[in-house]
């Protein structure tokens, strides 16, 4: 092995002497390096080569880039940009410099240095290949010709790997084994195992170190669409989806789903809800944890969920505003609502606490900007799985094509995609453009109904926002989607009175927006309705009382079978009592076909509030999330300046040699740093034999162990004394 | 069509906005797959059900023209899962195939052995299966023919029935058509059924539903048995099969409670079939032990459940179904559809008023009060007899005389529920009065002279409800019902619903007691008749009492 004399570059050495456009590459690329920001070059290429930071590198490549790596990482050296092209091809070139920007490699002349960390990262048999070996190539080459046919039949189980074998005792090996370990070509790893060694591999390979290349990225277009279709199907099912966010929060607000012990609904609250709405239960979970990661429900009282002053806020934006808000929360969001419900784990709930998935807002991304590389053609979702895995192999794992059709589904029902393929706006909103251009795909919103004899009202498109809520609350929604059906019957007309409208307005209202007249028994129920409401009063005092000056009613009313119940006695003749809770009472009058009205103490009339119920607003679900913000230019610049500032000064430092002394001149330096809060320079042994230097600040001194704060990696770390190489006070 | 008359909602429903300029030819178009549910005056409301679309497939409609047509009318964006649903579901069926095999007889086969496996699994349908013959096919019992078709349908994979019809007996039957004319869509709903096999047509009440059975039994040219609900209207349906077809009196037999004659045609009721004898239906061997060509079913939502069963049994027989009002309380529409057929021709009532086949009619609800006495014992009513205290309010009687009295000139019916209410009112009226108790030839008496205007005023029980011609009847007033029964109202209405010679409007009064069951119930059964573009009126009887009013 021949070395020369001179000093081996170091990754530092690299770092520092990049210019500032090509570091800045780097840290768009790793924003991870800037976090917390590192005082001195040195200290970022330390940072730069720690396992953590070399893992989300890595978790950045895709299927062709790990393999130029694992050939980089394997072959004999000197590795030369030329002997990686001799095994992987042109193709080599452009992975290569990425990792060289990407600074997992750098040049040491015209040697590749792969960093060390990045080989452990790799794991130890990289592409299937076993230990390096140590032997004259020259001399087991020609054996392998002549191996015996066992032996030949052992080399060549191992040679795609995996690259070991079991034997029973390594010391009485069969005669095969024997044979290839006396010639190199096996190395025993401990008592039972035998392992092929690296370069035995690659030779038995055919000079190769992987039996496929995959260098060209999978295709997983299907359909050709024109923009314009598939904007028209998805913006129906974004429509949808703001009408039914509204529609379960309504329906929450008055019937608040009960929160369980262990965090979430049950199953039983989410029927209920989608047998209410007449929605899929997966449709429907999707809905309830859009509305819990945007904010708009929250746990009250730790017993149910209810809608939140958020949601109110958000109801009254525009539908374009309304759609980029929920859209940007799930695409930042953590949750898997596809995990939801039943599982060998159990039940999982929505809105519990089991569903974050740190690389989910990733995936998530990398699958709608591969959506909008082929947009507007549809997207083959199978296929689409598969190029996501070769786009990033180390984040896929055993159910990754479940998640990429969970996030196809979620992403055709919000209308981010329609018939498979990204629509114009989808991708307007992923560009972080200000305006998306989805207004204009809405069809125009209307200002009439047409009222029919059968009690139905129909507004035939989207109705302006305040005459919606208002109709809403008048009548009952029959059918919802392009057009609004709405029946108007005795219940939703209470409903309204019981709002503090009068039948007067509602009638009103009624005969100004619709476009038909009003069918005569309509406005005759409205009126009689109106005529009845309030005559019948329900208050409190000492206890509930029911009053009406109809003494008949009165009389009816005692006698009624259906309210027996209530166990009412007669005050006079026009009151009466009951023992029971006052909506109790209100509830059974109703429920018996009165029309009783709610009275404060001074007997004026009270609105009773049907979907009022809010929780405190609460903060969003937190995002658990791997990936870092990408730092903004402004701050790359600042970060460089510093960085380059702090380098100078710790080249000023340096200049004060670390001295090598013995264990108790070193305690006695540390000693000393402390009680002047001094700052040292150490040098500092780490796990794997290297010595680097620190510049810290010793805390305390206890027992061997030294607690001082690091000024490379910002925090507060633990020292062996042992371990300390030397100390010098810096001035 | 970005400004078409059609929008189509996310739960299937489609809605059809009738002033559109295209709102006719989408009307055509969606009628081949879609229900029509509601046809008030501005928009009507159709559904895509898988029945609908299944019977599309069956009548040569593919997924990709379904869908074609949704696009071409719809005003919005269609959602998506609403074609993917379409495609779905029309692709389930024809996999399974019943056929009839030279050798083996009746067999179920198919082009997807995964789905002939599925469907041999489950439960209800191992009893009907025969032999294995192979991997595709099976043997089926041909008795089970339409149960295994009706449990077929249940699991999602609809059979296509392609074992035929026998001829049954041939018997020449031709309309006589010389002073009068099969109006256009009695014609097309003939037509629709014959071409469909078997099925059910739905038209309104007084639009000539006879008529269409006549058309569809000159198409067969077979025998034909007619099940009719009572003696009465199988004597209606004699006499108009005489003057209306080729077929002379010795050709047309009555079996009913009082004569069993069985002849080519022959005319017999619900009540006969269903008659027991020792515990088994005596009369039921009419139905197969004859090779019957073509077998009617007249109000096909009123069939009784040993009907539906023996129904069962004769898929191999052409049946056809009419009804105006296919509701049925009791839900079971569903069996309706897949014993005697798919709905084969379904027109707006309000269509054939406007052709002036029907009279108009204006519905007008009279809201009476309770007198205190009357309202003390409504609140004390026991819940089952609630409906009944309300309903026979003494008020009731004193406004049903004074619009009697008002349509003194015209021919006035007075229809209720409670016999001693219809006594009572007969009595203070001074009018006569039919009910179930009246013999068959005294009611058939009073029905002629009130016909021919002897006499111009009957109370009537729901005797009168179904199949009573009384073409010079204008008024009704209801005083009370079968609680909330929309068919019922409906069945009510087309008692006067025949076009009157001097042109004029029917009229229908119904007497509804206030803020009671009575006023719910009243709100249920229009529904229909408000769901057909009928508009109700709400008058107050103390407005008609003073003559405050003009009605």
């Amino acid at each position: 092995m021949s070395r020369n004399l001179r000093p081996a570059r170091s990754l530092a050495d690299e770092l520092r002497a990049r210019s500032d456009e090509n570091l800045q590459e780097l840290f768009t690329l790793r924003p991870d390096l800037l976090s917390p920001l590192p005082t001195d070059i040195t200290a970022l290429a330390a940072r730069a080569s720690s396992a953590p930071s070399i893992s989300r590198a890595l978790d950045l490549l895709n299927a062709w880039e790990i393999q130029v790596l694992e050939i980089i990482a394997v072959i004999s050296e000197p590795v030369t940009l030329k002997s990686v092209k001799e095994i992987a091809g042109e193709r080599a070139v452009a992975p290569y410099e990425k990792f060289v920007t990407l600074a997992l490699i750098y040049m040491d002349e015209a040697e590749i240095r792969i960093l060390n960390s990045v080989r452990d990262a790799l794991g130890p048999e990289p592409a299937g290949l076993g230990p390096v070996g140590t032997g004259d190539q020259s001399r087991w080459r020609k054996k392998i010709e002549d191996a015996p046919s066992a032996a030949k039949a052992m080399l060549e189980k191992l040679t795609w790997g995996p690259p070991r074998g079991t034997v029973t005792d390594i010391k009485r090996p069969t005669s095969a084994v024997s044979w290839l370990m006396e010639n190199q070509l096996l190395t025993p790893t401990d008592t039972h195992t035998v392992a092929l060694p690296r370069e035995v591999g690659i030779y038995l390979r055919g000079n190769r170190v992987h039996k496929e290349h995959f260098d060209i990225p999978p295709d997983y277009s299907s359909k050709n669409l024109s923009q314009e279709d598939v904007d028209s199907a998805a913006i129906g099912a974004a429509l949808e989806i703001l009408h039914h966010i509204e529609e379960l929060l309504h329906f929450w607000a008055g019937e608040p789903a009960a929160a369980l012990r262990s965090g979430g609904v049950g199953v039983r609250e989410i029927k209920r809800a989608s047998d209410e709405l007449g929605l899929e239960e997966k449709y429907l979970i999707f809905i309830a944890e859009l509305t819990y990661i945007s904010g708009f429900i929250a746990l009250h009282n730790e017993e149910e969920f209810l809608p939140t002053s958020s949601f109110d806020i958000w109801r009254n934006k525009s539908l374009e505003e309304r759609w980029i808000e929920i859209a940007n929360y799930w695409l930042g969001t953590s949750r898997v609502a596809g995990l939801i419900g039943k599982s060998e784990r159990g039940y999982i709930a929505p809105l519990g606490p089991e569903i974050d998935r740190s690389s989910i807002a990733h995936i998530k991304k990398l699958a709608l900007t591969l959506y909008g590389e082929i947009a507007p053609t549809a997207v083959d979702v199978g296929a689409l799985a598969e190029r996501i895995k070769w786009e990033r192999p180390r984040r896929a794992f055993g159910s990754h094509h479940d998640f990429v059709h969970w996030i196809a589904r979620e992403a055709q029902w919000l209308g981010f995609t329609g018939r498979n393929a990204l629509t114009s706006f989808g991708k307007a909103l992923l560009q972080g453009e200000p305006t998306i251009g989805m207004s204009a795909l809405l069809p125009k919103e209307i200002d009439y109904i047409l009222i029919q004899a059968d009690n139905t009202a129909i507004a035939p498109g989207p109705l302006e926002v305040e005459l919606a809520r208002e109709m809403a609350l008048i009548a009952n929604i029959e059918s919802k989607g392009g057009a609004t059906v709405y029946r108007l019957t005795e219940q939703s007309i209470r409903r309204a009175l019981d709002s503090g409208r009068s039948s007067d307005e509602i009638r009103k209202f009624l005969g100004k927006i619709s476009k038909t007249p009003l069918p005569q028994p309509l406005e005759y129920m409205i009126t009689d309705i109106g005529k009845r409401y309030g005559k019948l009063r329900v208050g409190i005092s000492f206890s509930s009382y029911i009053r009406c000056e109809d003494e008949g009613q009165v009389t009816a009313i005692l006698a009624d079978r259906k309210l027996a119940h209530l166990q009412l006695r007669q005050l006079s003749s026009t009151v009466l009592m009951t023992e029971g809770d006052i909506y109790e009472a209100l509830d059974a009058l109703v429920d018996a076909g009165y029309f009783p009205a709610l009275e404060d103490r001074d007997g004026a009339l009270i609105a009773r509030k049907h979907d009022k119920a809010r929780a405190k607003s609460k903060p969003r679900p937190p995002r658990i999330s791997s990936e870092l913000a990408q730092p903004s230019e402004d701050l790359i610049t600042a970060a460089l300046r510093a960085l380059r500032a702090g380098d100078k000064a710790a080249n000023h430092r340096r200049s004060a040699p670390i001295v090598a002394g013995t264990p108790s001149e070193t305690m006695g330096t540390l000693t000393l740093a402390i009680k002047s809060k001094a700052t040292v320079t150490v040098g500092y042994a780490d796990s794997d034999g290297g010595v680097s230097e620190r510049v810290i600040e010793p805390i305390h001194l206890v027992g061997g162990i030294l607690m001082a704060y690091d000024h490379g990696s910002d925090e507060v770390l633990r020292f062996s004394v042992s371990r300390i190489s030397g100390v010098a006070i810096v001035e | 069509m970005a400004d078409g008359p059609l929008i189509v909602q996310s739960d299937k429903t489609l809605l059809l906005e009738i002033e559109h300029g295209a709102a006719d030819d989408c009307r055509r178009a969606i009628a081949a797959f879609a229900e029509l549910e509601r046809s008030p005056e501005h928009i009507h409301t159709y559904r895509l059900t898988s029945l609908g679309l299944w019977n599309a497939r069956a009548a040569g409609l593919d997924a990709e023209s379904v869908i074609d047509v949704l696009l071409r009318y719809s005003r919005y964006a269609v959602p998506h899962a609403i074609l993917i649903d379409i495609a779905e579901t029309m692709a389930r069926y024809g996999r399974l195939r019943l056929e009839t095999h030279p050798v083996h007889g009746l067999i179920l086969s198919t082009t997807d052995s995964a789905v002939l496996e599925e469907v041999i699994r489950a439960k209800k349908v191992q009893p009907m299966l025969g032999k294995r013959i192979d991997n595709e096919t099976i043997q089926i019992f041909p008795s089970e023919r339409g149960r295994l078709k009706q449990s077929l349908l249940k699991l999602g994979w609809p059979a296509e029935d392609m074992a035929g019809y026998v001829d049954g007996q041939a018997h020449p039957i031709e309309l006589a058509e010389n002073d009068w004319k099969l109006r256009p869509y009695q014609r097309l709903a003939a037509e629709g059924f014959w071409h469909g096999g078997s099925g059910v047509v739905v038209l309104p009440c007084g639009a000539g539903k006879t008529l269409v059975g006549a058309a569809a039994m000159s198409l067969a040219q077979a025998t034909t048995l007619i099940l009719v609900t009572n003696t009465v209207a199988a004597r209606q349906w004699r006499s108009e099969l005489l003057k209306r077809t080729s077929l002379t009196e010795d050709q047309i037999g009555e079996y009913s409670g009082s004569r069993k004659e069985i002849r080519p045609v022959t005319i017999a009721t619900y009540q006969v079939l269903t008659t027991k004898r020792g515990g088994v239906y005596a009369h039921l061997d009419l139905v197969d032990q004859h090779d019957w060509g073509l077998i009617i079913y007249d109000e096909v939502h009123l069939l009784p459940a040993p009907i539906f069963r023996f129904t069962a049994d004769i898929q191999s027989r052409r049946r056809l179904g009419l009804t105006a009002t296919l509701v049925r309380e009791d839900g079971l529409e569903g069996e309706v559809f897949s014993l005697i057929g798919p709905k084969r021709y379904d027109v707006p009532w309000k269509e054939i008023e406007a052709q002036g086949y029907i009279a108009p009619a204006e519905c007008i609800e009279v809201r009476v009060n309770l007198t205190d006495a009357e309202r003390l014992l409504y609140a004390t009513a026991e819940p089952e007899h609630k409906y009944r205290t309300c309903a026979t309010t003494r008020t009731k009687g004193a406004i049903a005389k004074l619009l009697a009295e008002k349509h003194k000139d015209e021919q006035v019916l007075v229809i209720g529920q409670y016999l001693d209410q219809l006594d009572t009112l007969s009595t203070e009226l001074g009018i006569p009065v039919i009910t179930g108790d009246t013999p068959i030839k005294e009611r058939e008496e009073l029905f002629q002279s009130f016909r021919v205007g002897e006499i111009n005023a009957l109370v009537v029980s729901k005797v009168a409800n179904f199949s009573i011609d009384l073409p010079e009847a204008t008024i009704a007033i209801q005083v009370s019902g079968a609680f909330g029964s929309r068919q019922e109202e409906a069945q009510r209405l087309g008692r006067i619903l025949r076009p009157k010679s001097d042109g004029r409007t029917a009229r229908f009064y119904t007497l509804v007691a206030r803020d009671t069951v009575d006023q719910d119930f009243a709100q249920n059964r229009q529904r229909f008749l408000t769901e057909q573009g009928y508009s109700y009126r709400i008058v107050d009887a103390d407005d008609i009492l003073i003559g405050d009013i003009e009605l």
